[in-house]
């Protein structure tokens, strides 16, 4: 997929920790490596928009890494606070503590790990934990975890863990195996071979005690996969299986019907020109640590939605999709070219283009007698019901040393319902359009504007969203953006959410100050609906690194 | 390395292999009597239901707890906390506003609604960490609590004066097992099968169900959010009797018929539950 650089304000609070593995250990005394991240908002009462008064008045989320490596042994810790919670965030975090601590040593070619650790297997159908600290998401394991290499080509995974759930541990244990065979690394005679190959196979069990007076329930639920993933030349092809046995659970409204995932996708590309056709089938495929668990959070697999992930403010933010792990079926196209350089039609720099198609339905549901077990569903066959669809052409150019642009235009359809967990709102249909020009003044300055619109005779209606952004480089940037929601139908919610934000960065250091408004929403997941509030007010983030 | 761990690191796969498959029967909705004499002195487990009239998912936890009701019968003391966003009055369809400042102060100190709905407490005890348990725990956490030996019982006696709408209310606390820290006492006012307005996204647009029955609401209280410290305040042993009382004035909103005192004697130091009781008022 291809991305352009662009700064979108909710990008810019996330700070990047993924980098301190790359840290190699110098001096014979080992390296310390860390970051700091500050994010605080004061927050004023905004009865237009419906801003609750917050008793605070100042919010703060933090936290801290701390990595330590010496010759083949590291060791690390994060320390997290929430006094109290951001708004947006989760409320069960709020307090603080070290979340995070582990250490892990390698000889040989065996490597393990004891503490709190992330991991995924293949694409994470079964298994995958991960930290998105922007979302206030962490499902990292707490346990011990062994990879080891035994031969050539061959690597093996093994873990046995509790997951995270805010600052105590999800109940259910997982026992988890994961064994990737790399044909060409195995065997010398295809090392030097035109189509390399690659197999994986999986094994993840949950033990979580029943002490259910009501239901019967399975202490102990496996799911296994297989996957591999072929390249030769300019294919490739990737493909990952999975089933689930029995896992009642408050997301499948305690179901006893097995699960089912396929996700297939196969790319060609070569220079200026690439494709992208991907399908993927879910069924009841939600799986958790904790099989009471709602909303977010102890998810043991990680099932992204299979569209897009857009940047532009006005497509990420106001009907994004989120997968449905209860049953969907879909599909994605994407067609990439370059107009070559100095063409009639490419210019002087060329000329991308990008055609993307994607489409979710939900699955054929039929009920059984036996409503417990759930129901019967054809694998290959989607219901009418259609949850998502995602049309967009976007054509980026650079016309000379100071000019780009960038242009997009998108055809939506969005089940709210579904998507959202709620009822009443219906389908909604939507065409967007992107501008987004670039002007580079001189070697240090740049200005930038998005004029970005969102057309709808649906829910909340039409939206218009501009933003202007002057860059200084490389130190200062700032940026004003408006979100208004000029075709309400409700003319007291015909609002402006106006956001204003500069930020400064140097050394490893990075101050950003934001103020503005933000929407309030309504986010269901798994039977439980949360009410994110709106809010107005000042905020400030720091991240610093070293 | 010894290329030998290869077969103990395989072999371990075994491990993960473990599955139970559960065939039918999956469960029973069980009628089996259970024990309904107050006079018998047991434990009982309160069951916080934090709800709202415009949240679609709410009932399956109404439906949960009425489940756990017919299991355990008197051993469960049941309230519903109508409290959050989802409890605001919203439209012509949902005109009323059933929040209160008892609920909406227990909401604000264990973070209910703003976790999302529905969720609930099972007397208001953390289990692993969190004192938020999803509706289908609800179940698994009664049944451990229920099993506990007792720690204290009440009796409620309550004098209800039709004329005057004043309720006084008289809780005779007993404890079985010494104490050996601070205890509160608090006692709630419910009112059972209120009918009036509720979301249910079961249901096709709008979703809404016009004469919902929803139960032991929580109405006020006769002495605050939180209630009293027992006195005397550091310790209670067993045999030792205390008697609490208080008055309330019950609102011409309130259907006297429908009303229940609910007594909850807590550890003031961690707010868990000791014990709970529910009485009709007459």
């Amino acid at each position: 997929m291809i991305s352009f650089g662009r700064s979108s304000c909710l990008l810019l609070m996330i700070a990047g920790s993924a980098s301190l593995f790359a840290q190699q250990p110098a001096s014979s005394s080992g390296e310390l490596h860390g970051n700091f991240q500050m994010d605080a908002q004061y927050y004023n009462q905004d009865s237009l928009i419906g801003a609750p008064v917050v008793k605070e008045k100042i919010l703060t989320n933090g936290f801290m890494n701390l990595w330590y490596t010496k010759g083949n042994f590291t060791a690390g810790l994060r320390y997290e606070n929430y006094l109290n919670v951001m708004q947006g965030f989760d409320p069960r975090y709020k307090g603080s503590g070290i979340p995070f601590r582990f250490a892990t040593y390698k000889n040989d070619n065996l490597e393990a790990t004891v503490g709190n650790f992330y991991e995924q297997f293949g694409g994470g159908l079964i298994l995958r934990a991960y930290e998105e600290r922007g979302l206030g998401y962490d499902n990292a394991f707490d346990g011990v975890r062994v990879r080891y290499q035994p031969a050539k080509g061959l690597y093996l995974k093994g873990l046995i863990a509790r997951q995270r759930t805010f600052f105590s541990l999800s109940p259910g244990i997982i026992r988890a195996f994961d064994a990737e065979i790399n044909i060409n690394e195995l065997i010398p005679a295809l090392a030097n071979a035109k189509t390399s190959v690659i197999f994986g196979g999986s094994a993840v069990s949950r033990f979580q005690s029943d002490q259910d007076p009501i239901y019967n329930l399975p202490e102990n639920v496996a799911a296994f996969a297989g996957r591999m993933n072929v390249i030769r030349g300019k294919f490739n092809l990737q493909a990952e299986y999975g089933y689930k046995y029995n896992d009642p659970n408050a997301t499948n409204k305690m179901i006893y019907h097995p699960g089912q995932a396929l996700s297939v996708t196969t790319t060609y590309s070569s220079k200026g020109f690439g494709l992208l056709l991907a399908a993927k089938r879910l069924d009841n495929f939600d799986f958790r640590s904790d099989r009471t668990a709602a909303g977010i959070g102890a998810n043991v697999n990680f099932l992204p939605a299979l569209t897009r992930q857009h940047t532009y403010n006005l497509p990420a933010t106001i009907y994004p999709y989120a997968t449905q792990p209860n049953g969907e079926m879909g599909f994605q196209a994407e067609l990439s070219y370059r107009l070559k350089k100095g063409s009639k039609l490419g210019g002087k720099y060329g000329t991308e283009i990008t055609i993307n198609f994607s489409g979710t339905n939900g699955i054929v549901k039929n009920p059984t007698d036996n409503d417990t077990l759930g129901y019967t569903s054809p694998f290959f066959q989607a219901s009418k019901t259609m949850f998502f669809r995602d049309f967009h052409v976007e054509i980026h150019r650079k016309f000379n040393a100071k000019w780009k642009a960038t242009v997009m235009y998108l055809n939506w359809v969005y089940n709210k319902d579904v998507v959202q967990g709620l009822s009443g709102f219906g389908t909604i249909f939507a065409n967007m359009g992107v501008l987004d020009v670039a002007y580079k003044i001189n070697a240090k300055n740049t200005i930038r504007v998005e004029a970005q619109s969102l057309l709808s005779k649906q829910d909340l209606g039409s939206w218009a969203m501009g933003m202007i952004e002057y860059t200084f480089a490389p130190n200062w940037f700032v940026a004003v953006l408006d979100q208004y929601n000029y075709g309400n139908p409700d003319p007291i919610k015909q609002i402006h959410y106006i956001t204003g934000n500069t930020g400064y960065t140097k050394n490893g250091n990075r101050i950003m100050l934001q103020y503005g408004r933000q929407r309030a929403g309504i986010f269901c997941v798994g039977g439980v609906c949360r009410n994110v509030p709106a809010s107005n007010g000042f905020s400030i983030s720091i991240t610093s690194s070293f | 390395m010894n290329k030998l761990l290869f077969i103990p690191f395989l072999s371990s796969l075994l491990f993960f292999t473990a599955c139970d498959k559960i065939d039918a029967p999956y469960g029973v909705a069980t009628d089996s009597p259970s024990p309904s004499d107050t006079e018998v002195v047991m434990r009982k487990v309160l069951i916080e239901d934090f709800t709202g009239q415009t949240c679609g998912n709410c009932p399956r936890a109404a439906e949960s707890l009425t489940q756990i009701h017919e299991l355990y019968g008197d051993k469960i003391v049941a309230m519903a906390i109508h409290a959050g966003f989802f409890a605001e009055p919203a439209g012509s369809h949902y005109p009323n506003d059933y929040r209160t400042p008892e609920g909406n102060e227990l909401d604000t100190y264990f973070g209910n609604s703003a976790a999302g709905l529905p969720n609930g407490l099972i007397n208001r005890k953390e289990f692993d960490g969190q004192s938020i348990v999803q509706h289908t725990a609800w179940s698994s956490k009664a049944t451990e609590l229920v099993a506990l030996p007792i720690e204290a019982f009440m009796w409620i006696t309550p004098t209800y004066s039709a004329a005057s709408r004043s309720l006084s209310v008289s809780v005779k606390t007993r404890f079985y097992q010494n104490i050996e820290e601070g205890v509160s006492l608090v006692m709630y006012v419910t009112e059972d099968s209120i009918v009036s307005s509720q979301k249910d996204y079961n249901l096709p647009d709008p979703s809404l169900i016009e004469s919902y029955t929803h139960r032991h609401m929580l109405r006020g209280s006769i002495n605050g959010a939180w209630g009293a410290a027992l006195s005397p305040a550091s310790t209670f042993s067993s045999g030792e009797e205390l008697i609490n009382t208080g008055t309330i004035t019950i609102p011409e909103t309130w259907n006297s018929d429908h009303l229940s005192v609910v007594a909850v004697l807590y550890r003031t130091a961690t707010k868990e539950v000791i014990q709970a009781e529910d009485q009709k008022i007459y």
